[in-house]
């Protein structure tokens, strides 16, 4: 799995982050049971906080696409595939309604409507 | 050089199979049945064959071992390790053979054959060992010259990105085997066998889990790399050491197998091989090659190319 940030770039770090693993379980670099490296070490890989690290996986596992458990470290959850191409999606999605001005409220109507 | 590949693939095999199956051959009547063929730490004889089956077994292993020779001649690929491995087994068979027809050489039974010492077994192995390296050198000369590198990956690592890479390969057989070789020293020390018997399963059984997985991760400051489930041992390549990266097929027999082969120091070349296909190969400082087998590796050398370009 590669993990490219660019410092100069205008979103935050932690959401390149998240948004580099997202990918790479979409596009099936990583499987289901993976683990992901521990926060502290690729933290200093990435020469960046181990705090930002730590709050990418902590969006990741809201999404339900990694598990956080104590002493096994972050792994891809085994319904991380298939959910994360889905959540990849929704937050295209998010950002096109925003970009035009649609609020959040009514994004969620249309997709209760069309669904 | 085609006088290396008959010393090589002719010559020097026909001359220890003629030297295992001579030595029993002239001594046939002379020696005890069975004959002695196993000795204890203590160097007094401790195992014995039907004199039959000791030769079947020497002159075998000498034949077997100069067929290997023979067809690493032919090949185009790992010449050298495959004929240096062939060499390294057909000299420690011919001279074990050697040393076990002397030694029972006119006994009355093979309890009355002569001891043998470790130092005597270590100089049959160093003396095999040696063939074997020289074999190696001289069959390097017969590898196809290096192809000049035309393509050098590169993922286009802009000037304010930085990246890591990491990847896992593993190989389910290994670890079977890894498994067995376990369940074989359990069953040794629950029969009673020797306590060395038991131990040599054991460290036999870790060596190989740890060959059978490889964890590689490649930041702006090194090529890391993890053996085993736990990622220990670890190996360390600094990108400063690194000329490029490319991308290549591993075909393990050409390294002369699996698991951690060659040597970086000594013989300026090694490659980490988990299984066989796509693989990383890396053009280090001082003519030095590394070949590590690893999933995702055009990703691994575009970003170490990439990288290294920065650095200079």
């Amino acid at each position: 799995m590669l993990i490219r940030i660019d410092a100069a770039a205008i979103s935050d770090l932690h959401e390149q982050i998240a948004a580099q693993v997202r990918r790479a379980i979409s596009d099936g670099k990583v499987t289901p049971g993976e683990q992901l490296p521990p926060a502290r070490e690729l933290a200093a890989s990435l020469d960046v906080n181990m705090h930002t690290v730590l709050r990418a996986y902590a969006a990741l596992r809201d999404e339900g696409l990694v598990e956080m458990r104590r002493g096994r470290g972050v792994t891809i959850a085994s319904a991380g595939t298939s959910r994360s191409r889905v959540v990849e999606l929704a937050r295209e999605l998010i950002a096109e309604a925003r970009r035009h001005g649609m609020p959040l409220k009514e994004l969620k109507k249309l997709l209760e409507e069309l669904s | 050089m085609r006088s290396t590949r008959f010393w090589l693939g002719v010559v020097v095999p026909v001359a220890w199979v003629v030297i295992s199956v001579a030595a029993f051959g002239a001594t046939w009547s002379r020696l005890p049945d069975p004959l002695a063929t196993h000795w204890g730490m203590s160097g007094a004889p401790n195992g014995a064959m039907p004199r039959i089956t000791a030769f079947a077994l020497f002159g075998g292993a000498s034949l077997l071992a100069a067929i290997a020779a023979r067809v690493a001649m032919s090949r185009d690929h790992g010449i050298a390790q495959l004929v240096g491995g062939a060499t390294f087994t057909g000299l420690l068979f011919a001279s074990f053979g050697v040393v076990t027809v002397l030694v029972n050489l006119d006994a009355a039974s093979w309890q009355d054959a002569h001891r043998v010492g470790v130092p005597l077994a270590l100089a049959c192995t160093a003396l095999a060992g040696f063939g074997g390296a020289l074999a190696t050198r001289l069959a390097r000369a017969l590898e196809p010259a290096r192809v000049a590198v035309t393509s050098r990956p590169s993922i286009g690592l802009g000037a304010t990105e930085r990246a890591v890479w990491s990847a896992s390969t593993k190989n389910g057989a290994l670890l079977f085997v890894a498994f067995l070789v376990a369940v074989a020293g359990v069953v040794t020390w629950s029969t009673g066998g020797s306590w060395y018997g038991v131990a040599g399963c054991l460290v036999s059984a870790l060596l190989v889990t740890a060959l059978a997985e490889v964890h590689a991760r490649v930041d702006d400051r090194a090529l890391s790399l993890g053996f085993g489930p736990l990622g220990f041992p670890r190996m360390r390549v600094a990108l400063d050491r690194i000329v490029h990266a490319e991308i290549t097929t591993v075909h393990p027999m050409s390294h002369g197998g699996w698991g951690y082969r060659g040597s970086l120091t000594i013989l300026g070349r090694a490659a980490v091989v988990v299984r066989g296909g796509e693989g990383l190969k890396l053009e280090l400082r001082d003519n030095k090659t590394l070949t590590i087998t690893i999933d995702d590796a055009a990703t691994a050398a575009g970003l170490i190319n990439d990288l290294v370009a920065r650095r200079r």
